[in-house]
């Protein structure tokens, strides 16, 4: 069966940024023992990323985000984009697929689920906004994993 | 006075915006590099065990844990009074290395090659590593390639790429294995043969760049860096030197736990940042570099012979003391080089494989001071603790903070060359912030939210009012 690659990112010094990889730590031990289950936390999305991301059947990305509602879960297809440049030693979940697709001729499927973060101040726990919040994006971010799961074992099956 | 802003400025690590006032002749009066993101680092470490040190530094930063790691334990040797064991010191030695290859070839790769490859007057949606990858995929993969080298010689090392709790007070965790040695060994070829043959296509591409190379913070200052007691490179341990811009030693063999008698910090309003400058010669006089390029032109010699081979040429750029910022990026590559050929020896010394490699003791000083060259420059821990152990006071200067004078002066240069009336062009903004780019700064690890950092360009009337205002991305 083609691969899952899940991808959490964030600063894990800086509150709610690093809720991505809360949720990536869960989904890691929750599929321990599976093996086309892959997942990475990392503090960002860097370039050598792009040969796993290349290796994958489909790619989860793990990530806060700022906005007016916190704890809003939101869900989103990703496809390779090749700009603008990225702001920081980071890059994009786009330009990450863009440059799979240029350096190893494959883009796969990927969506992005992100929640929107109460705080952002120095410090390793989570605010309680988003704690509380937790299980339903753990369980947003799996059942986006099984969804992919069970219809490439479909396809595969046909 | 009309003022162009450009916030924030991309490819750079952390939060940061540039201002550029016009006079009312349409020219560049004055310009600042801001930086916008308050750290807190000092105060958020306050009360905490001193042992805990090093992993909570490490996570200050994605791109160069390692370096606050080591930074950290070596203040923390010294809180505990111990002298660690001569291997552990070698193994932080090849850690520290490798973060040097795999920070540098971020900087150089997938930040600073676009331009050199596009152009400062291409097309910023194409400006990018995707650019790169379509124009010369062979050398996207290449910075791939020596990225991957120097993580993966972290993660086998540490146990994991970002934030490795190997390194710790009194040494390291863990001794070296002879299968990790020689995997690592075997990867050494490969990086080596990539950092010759992009050295070779660097140097065929600097005749392009003689306005930038005229333009980008080229001016006089002191450099300011580790050397070891005979001039040579120094990257983990040394006496602090500092020459001018003509070469000649201005200080030697100043002793790095007395910095705060020869650095000063100033604190300008427009930014969190602290300028610091050399004290003896008052602020802002005593303005000075760190980095790649202050550690070329401070070293008498590298120490490994195909890097020393390249440190003689790059020398002959500027009749030794090589004084354009936009030959940071030339140093890099050179100091790859180094790092890559340093492993490797480091790898055959017979110790290399010592099951010594901590020392234990508990807190016998009630201060430490740990320094060390990390890939941006001078890296300084200083930490005091009370009887408990615990952290009462931190004090942390970073390499950006000691580049900020010479990037601030820098940005003026190159608008002062490149900004003319009050229409604002693509290439002129791009070559304001590659002259920032040029240093790498790291400002601070960001906060980043997905789709939250544009580039925002605004021209201002001398009133504040909004004239002109460019969103990109």
């Amino acid at each position: 069966m083609p691969k899952v690659l899940v991808i959490g990112y964030g600063n894990s010094l800086r509150g709610d940024d690093n809720v991505g990889c809360h949720v990536a730590q869960m989904l890691e031990r929750h599929y321990h023992d599976v093996p086309d289950v892959r997942v990475i936390g990392s503090h960002q999305l860097t370039p050598e990323m792009a040969e796993d991301v290349a290796a994958s059947g489909f790619v989860l990305f793990l990530d806060a985000a700022a906005g007016q509602t916190a704890g809003s879960i939101q869900s989103a297809t990703v496809t390779p984009q090749p700009g603008p440049a990225s702001f920081a030693h980071h890059l994009g979940p786009a330009l990450l697929l863009s440059a799979a697709m240029e350096l190893y001729g494959s883009a796969p499927l990927a969506q992005l689920l992100t929640i929107v973060g109460a705080s952002f101040e120095l410090g390793d726990p989570l605010s309680p906004a988003i704690a509380q919040r937790l299980p339903e994006f753990f369980e947003q971010a799996q059942a986006i994993v099984e969804s992919y799961r069970h219809s490439a074992a479909r396809e595969l099956s046909h | 006075m009309p003022t162009v802003t450009i916030d924030p400025v991309t490819r750079i690590e952390g939060h940061s915006k540039i201002t550029i006032m016009m006079g009312d002749d349409g020219e560049v009066q004055d310009a600042h590099f801001h930086v916008t993101q308050f750290r807190g680092f000092e105060k958020f470490c306050e009360g905490r065990p001193f042992e805990e040190m090093p992993a909570l530094m490490a996570r200050i930063c994605g791109i160069c844990p390692v370096s606050h790691l080591i930074t950290s334990a070596k203040a923390c040797d010294m809180i505990m009074a111990v002298t660690i064991p001569e291997t552990a010191e070698k193994l932080r030695r090849v850690m520290n290395l490798a973060q040097i290859v795999q920070s540098h070839a971020l900087s150089f790769f997938h930040l600073s090659s676009p331009d050199f490859l596009l152009g400062f007057d291409s097309d910023p949606a194409t400006r990018n590593i995707v650019g790169l990858l379509q124009r010369n995929p062979k050398m996207a993969r290449e910075g791939i390639r020596l990225r991957q080298f120097g993580q993966q010689i972290i993660q086998w090392l540490g146990g994991k790429r970002v934030h490795p709790g190997w390194i710790v007070p009194g040494g390291v965790s863990e001794p070296l294995t002879v299968e990790r040695r020689d995997q690592i060994l075997a990867t050494i070829p490969e990086a080596i043969s990539i950092v010759l043959h992009t050295l070779s296509w660097f140097k065929g591409q600097i005749e392009r760049f003689r306005e930038e190379i005229r333009t980008f913070a080229n001016f006089p200052t002191l450099f300011l860096g580790l050397a070891k007691p005979d001039g040579g490179l120094a990257l983990y341990k040394g006496w602090v030197r500092v020459v001018d811009s003509t070469g000649e030693t201005v200080a030697d063999h100043l002793n790095p736990l007395d910095y705060q008698e020869f650095l000063g910090e100033a604190v300008e309003p427009w930014s969190y940042l602290k300028s610091t400058y050399y004290k003896p010669m008052g602020y802002p006089d005593g303005i000075y570099r760190v980095g790649p390029l202050a550690r070329l032109n401070l070293a008498k010699r590298c120490g490994t012979s195909l890097a020393d081979a390249e440190l003689a040429e790059f020398r002959e750029l500027e009749r030794h003391t090589v004084l354009s910022s936009f030959y940071y990026h030339y140093a890099r590559l050179i100091e790859m080089l180094f790092a890559v050929e340093r492993i490797q020896s480091l790898l055959h010394d017979a110790d290399i494989l010592s099951k010594h490699v901590r020392a234990h003791a508990s807190p016998n000083n009630a201060e430490g001071v740990g320094i060390m060259e990390a890939p941006r420059g001078t890296l300084i821990h200083h930490y005091k603790v009370n009887e408990d152990g615990l952290i009462t006071h931190a004090n942390m200067i970073i390499a950006t903070g000691h580049n900020n004078l010479a990037m601030n002066r820098g940005v003026l240069q190159v608008a002062r060359h490149f900004v003319h009336g009050e229409k604002i062009e693509e290439g002129m903004l791009n070559r304001v912030e590659a002259v920032i780019r040029a240093f790498d700064p790291c400002l601070s690890c960001s906060t980043h939210a997905s789709n939250q950092m544009p580039l925002h360009v605004q021209l201002r009337s001398r009133d504040g009012d909004l004239l002109d205002e460019v969103w990109r991305g």
